[in-house]
C-alpha cells in the first residue's frame, strides 16, 4: 500500500512544495539558517524517507519533475544577464580578476585544508570542481579521476552552505556592492547561491548569473594544471 | 498563449542547449549553452525582451525550489561519506566561506577603484570646460 503511494510522482511533487513552501513561512516568521527553505525542506525530506523507509529512487519519481526546471531557469537567466549586461561592460575587470582569482585562492585553500585531514589524491580532484555548477563540475571530476557521485553531493553541499554564509559574510566584511555580491554568490556557490542572489535584487541575480558561466570556464581551463599540481603534492 | 509563447523560446534554447552540449567535445552543460544562446538573441534583439521576460522572470524567481530533489540525492551517498562526512561537511564550510569573502572584497576593491577613475575623469572634463 505505502509502495503504490510513494511511486506515485504525485508523492515526491507534494512532499517537495510542501516542506519548501513550509520552509519558507517559517523562515519569514523565524529567519534563522535552519530555516532557509532549502535546506529545511532537504532535511525534512530525507528524514521523511528514512523514517518511512521510501527509497530515494521512489521520492524522485516526482522530484524529477522539479528537477527538470532548473535547465529553463538557468536559460531564463539570460533575461537578467540582458538587463544588466552594462554592469559587465563597465566593471570587467573587477568582475575577471575576482573570479580568476578567487577560483586560485579556492584552490590554494583546499590544498591546505586537505594537507591538514590527509586527504588523499582522489577526493582532492573529487572537490575541486564544488564552486562550480553541477553539470560541468560532472565532466572535470570525470576527466580528472575523481569520483564523481560524491562530487554531485559536494556541489550540492557547497551551494546550501553559499546560500547561508553568504549575507553574514557581507555584512561582516562590508560587502554592499551589488555586484561584488553576486559575482561572489555565483562563482562561491553556483546556481544555488544565484537562487540566493534573486532575493537580494535584479543585479545581484545577473552577475551571479554570469559568474557561473564564467567560474566554470575558468575552473575547466585550470583543472590540468591542477592535476598536476596536486600529483606532486599528494 | 502569451505564457505558451514565452515558454516555447525558453524550451527552445534549452533543446538547442541540450544538444550541442551533446555533440560538443568539452564537457558545458546544455544549460549554461541555452543561456549563452539567449543572451545573445535578446542583445541583438532577434528576440525582443517582452517575448520571454514574463515567463522567464516567474522561472528565475522561483528557482531554489528546483534544486530540492538534487539536494534530497545527497542520500544516496551517504554510504561513501562514512566516517569522512564531517572532515568533507568542514572542508566546503571553510573553502566555501572563504571563496565568497574573497571574491566579494576584490570585486568591491576592484569596482570601487574603476569607479574612482570614472568619477577623476568626470571632474577632469568638467574643470577643463
Amino acid at each position: 500500500m505505502l509502495e503504490l503511494i510513494s511511486t506515485n510522482p504525485f508523492f515526491g511533487l507534494f512532499a517537495t512544495f510542501f516542506f519548501f513552501i513550509l520552509g519558507t513561512m517559517l523562515h519569514r516568521r523565524w529567519p534563522i539558517p535552519l530555516f532557509n527553505p532549502l535546506i529545511f525542506s532537504i532535511t525534512i525530506i530525507i528524514l521523511v524517507l528514512l523514517v518511512t523507509n521510501v527509497s530515494y529512487s521512489d521520492y524522485n519519481e516526482g522530484g524529477r519533475f522539479v528537477n527538470f526546471w532548473i535547465t529553463p531557469a538557468t536559460v531564463a537567466l539570460a533575461i537578467k544577464l540582458e538587463k544588466n549586461f552594462i554592469y559587465l561592460k563597465k566593471y570587467y575587470t573587477a568582475i575577471l580578476s575576482g573570479i580568476v582569482l578567487g577560483v586560485l585562492f579556492h584552490t590554494g585553500v583546499l590544498v591546505v585544508v586537505s594537507l591538514l585531514f590527509r586527504f588523499n589524491e582522489e577526493l582532492v580532484l573529487t572537490l575541486f570542481p564544488k564552486a562550480i555548477t553541477t553539470a560541468i563540475a560532472l565532466g572535470v571530476s570525470e576527466s580528472l579521476g575523481g569520483i564523481v557521485s560524491l562530487t554531485v553531493a559536494i556541489v550540492v553541499l557547497t551551494g546550501v552552505i553559499g546560500t547561508v554564509v553568504g549575507p553574514p559574510i557581507f555584512a561582516l566584511l562590508r560587502i554592499d556592492d551589488p555586484v561584488a555580491q553576486g559575482v561572489a554568490l555565483g562563482s562561491g556557490s553556483h546556481a544555488m547561491g544565484t537562487a540566493k542572489a534573486i532575493e537580494l535584487g535584479d543585479v545581484q541575480a545577473a552577475m551571479a548569473g554570469l559568474s557561473i558561466v564564467l567560474t566554470g570556464i575558468v575552473v575547466v581551463i585550470l583543472a590540468p594544471f591542477v592535476l598536476e599540481f596536486v600529483g606532486v603534492l599528494f | 498563449m502569451r505564457q505558451l509563447k514565452q515558454l516555447f523560446w525558453i524550451f527552445l534554447f534549452s533543446f538547442i542547449g541540450e544538444f550541442l552540449s551533446l555533440i560538443s567535445p568539452v564537457a558545458i552543460p546544455g544549460s549554461v549553452i541555452g543561456m549563452v544562446l539567449l543572451f545573445i538573441a535578446l542583445h541583438f534583439k532577434w528576440i525582443k525582451l517582452v517575448q520571454v521576460e514574463e515567463v522567464g522572470n516567474w522561472l528565475t524567481d522561483n528557482m531554489a525550489i528546483f534544486f530540492v530533489p538534487a539536494g534530497v540525492g545527497l542520500m544516496t551517498n551517504f554510504n561513501i561519506l562514512g566516517d569522512i562526512w564531517w572532515q568533507l561537511l568542514l572542508t566546503v564550510l571553510i573553502t566555501t566561506t572563504l571563496m565568497i569573502g574573497f571574491v566579494a572584497y576584490v570585486v568591491q576593491w576592484f569596482k570601487r577603484r574603476t569607479d574612482r577613475k570614472l568619477e577623476t575623469t568626470a571632474s577632469m572634463a568638467k574643470e577643463s570646460i
